[in-house]
Parts: structure tokens; sequence; C-alpha cells
């Protein structure tokens, strides 16, 4: 590659040139499609269908675990940064697990329990009958398998969180 | 399966998989071994992310569009000054970073970006952090390898500018090679890799 020379070293704009460690590691003369090929791409796709079709599932047992954390915590008075982190990280691993497959209203209802698990958005106990009545629909997403892949639903729940 | 020569060929690739959702970094680190990869290190958030990266070499990094964000812990008078600078990140800060830190480990690893299938503006904002290629929610294996093949011969320069530091934004093949003298009125220069290395 020609490289410009006698520039201004003022120049405040520089362009590298391209890192090719890649295509050295797989090796310069690889043809890329002898390494993904259709049948390879194939059984990934089978891989994550078949993790896609679990999803209710394990969803299920991580739900287990975010409702009975908040029902412990239902019967204090009021709860701490810490149990909220907490319930945060629980729902966000739905979310994040949701959302990988298009799952509009598990998404929806995680990413709502993530937001008001951060701080100042309501007082404690407002927070806490939020996340309450947000896990109760999630139990209900979860159980009836509601995929809602066009996010229809999730929008919905959203703007009438927003009202609310 | 891939052929045992062709599994081979990317068995070399350090791998850094960023996910705030354990289920979803597994899926992937799945089928990233299913593709041939055999080094993949799985991390949740772009702190443990920079560490990772300096600890061993990384060669591509794929990463959420939102990674676990940690609560950002306390700095002892003997931590070198850069853990200031990584925390806490979301995934464009974390590529951002990575980008434009002086204590970037590597500015310059080629970052996959998953994004959400209905906010444009998340690709927009993805693009504009840094990030060499976006794959869109729902995740298909047809897509994700076209992104990985383009990022193999991607050959786009790396733009260092006052607000930007990624590959260039031009999909063009070679979008400065031609035009280097017209555009050194607008002050862009080309220089080898080893030059910046040594500077």
């Amino acid at each position: 590659m020609a490289i410009s020379q006698n520039l201004d070293t003022t120049d405040d704009v520089v362009a590298y040139e391209a890192d090719n460690t890649l295509r050295e590691l797989v090796g310069p003369d690889t043809p890329l499609a002898e390494i993904f090929t259709p049948r390879l791409i194939q059984e990934c796709q089978k891989k994550i269908d078949s993790a896609r079709d679990a999803f209710f599932d394990i969803a299920g047992y991580d739900l287990a675990r975010l409702e009975a954390f908040v029902k412990v915590q239902m019967a204090l008075p009021e709860a701490t940064d810490a149990w909220f982190e907490e319930v945060a990280s629980l729902a966000g691993n739905i979310k994040g697990h949701a959302e990988l497959f298009n799952f509009g209203l598990v998404a929806s209802i995680t990413h709502h329990i993530v937001s008001i698990c951060e701080p100042g958005t309501h007082a404690s106990p407002v927070r806490l009958r939020l996340i309450a009545d947000l896990v109760t629909m999630l139990r209900i997403a979860i159980r009836q398998k509601i995929s809602d892949e066009r996010g229809a639903l999730g929008r919905e729940l959203g703007a009438s969180l927003r009202r609310y | 399966m891939p052929s045992a020569n062709a599994t081979n060929k990317l068995e070399k690739i350090q791998v850094l998989v960023l996910d705030g959702s354990a289920h979803a970094a597994d899926l992937l680190r799945d089928v990233f071994l299913k593709l041939g990869f055999m080094n993949i290190q799985v991390v949740s958030d772009g702190y443990e992310g920079a560490q990772a990266m300096k600890k061993k070499p990384v060669h591509l990094v794929i990463t959420d569009w939102e990674l676990r964000v940690r609560k950002k812990p306390k700095i002892s008078d003997t931590s070198p000054p850069s853990d200031k600078d990584i925390l806490p990140l979301s995934g464009t800060e974390f590529v951002r970073r990575l980008r434009q830190s002086p204590h970037s480990p590597n500015p310059f690893v080629p970052v996959v970006m998953v994004v959400n299938h209905d906010a444009e503006e998340n690709a927009a904002l993805a693009r504009d952090a840094g990030v060499n290629e976006i794959i869109t929610k729902p995740l298909q294996a047809d897509e994700l390898c076209a992104r990985l093949m383009q990022l193999i011969d991607d050959r786009r320069h790396f733009i260092t500018a006052e607000n930007y530091k990624g590959p260039c934004r031009r999909r063009a093949a070679n979008p400065l090679g031609e035009g280097v003298v017209e555009r050194r009125q607008r002050q862009v220069r080309l220089v080898r890799r080893k030059e910046f290395r040594s500077s």
C-alpha cells in the first residue's frame, strides 16, 4: 500500500492500515467458504433453535429464583440497594436471554424490572410493589410461553407503565 | 462439522465474549465452539472484559449492546490509574474506551456487537463507538458467519480523529487509497501500523 509522505505532522485525522491479524491467523490463502460451510452454518442454527426451544424452561428456573427472592423481601418494610441490585441482576439475566430470541414480552417486563431497580426512580415501597406486580406478569408470560416475537405486547406494556 | 484442517484455522483465534446474560453468553460460546473456535473467554461486564484483555491477547471481541453494569469498585492507592478509566460500562462505552483510552490493551481489535433488531439508533451508536460489525437479534447462524467472514477480510482503514477512533465507517473497499492526494487538503494521512506502535 502506498503511504503518503511529507505530510504536515499536525494532521488531525490519521488512517492506519487495516488490521490483518484475523486473516493471518486463519491463513492467508484459506478460502473462508471452506471453513464456514453451509452444513456447519446449519448445525450452528440447530444449536440456536434448540436453545430457543428451551428458553421458557430455563427462564422458569430463573423466575423461580427471582420470585423466591422477591417473596422474602415483601415481608420486610424496606429493601436495600443491594437487594435491588440482586433483583436487577436476576431479571437482567432473563432479559438478555429473551432478547437474544426476540421474546418481546419477557424482554419488556424484565427491562422494566431492571429500570425500577435503578436508584432514585421511586420510593422503596413503591418500587417493591411494582417489582412484585411485574414478577407476577413475568410468571404468566413464561408459564404461558408467550413469545411476542413482534414485540407488540411488550410495547403495550411499556406504554401502560409510562402512563402509570 | 468443519474439517480438521478448517477447524485448525480458527483455533488460534482468541475470542472474548461479553454478555450480561449468562445464558446468552453460554449460547454464543457454544456456537463459536461449534464453528471451530477453541479459545473463547466469556465475561459479563466491561470491567472484566478490559481485565481479560490485559491478561492475554484477544483477536476478536463479541459484545452485547447491554452489559452488566457493575458498581465502581473502590480503587486503592496502589491500583493502576487505568482502572479508573474503564468503569462502569455498557457495550458501546466498552468499545469506545477500548478504541480511545490511552490505557487500552488493543485499540485495533475487531469488535462485533449484538444489538436489538428494532433499535436502528443503537446500530448507529455502535458504529460511532468504533464497532466493526453489527449482528441483530434474534441470533441467526448465517448472519453471524457472514459477519465473521466479512471481519476476517475487512480491509477498512483504522481511523483516528478528534471525535472518532475505529474502523473507517465507509464501506468502500479502499475509501482512502486512491484519494490520498486529494485528501491531503483535508489533513488525512496513511501510516503503517508499526509506525503507530513505535510512536
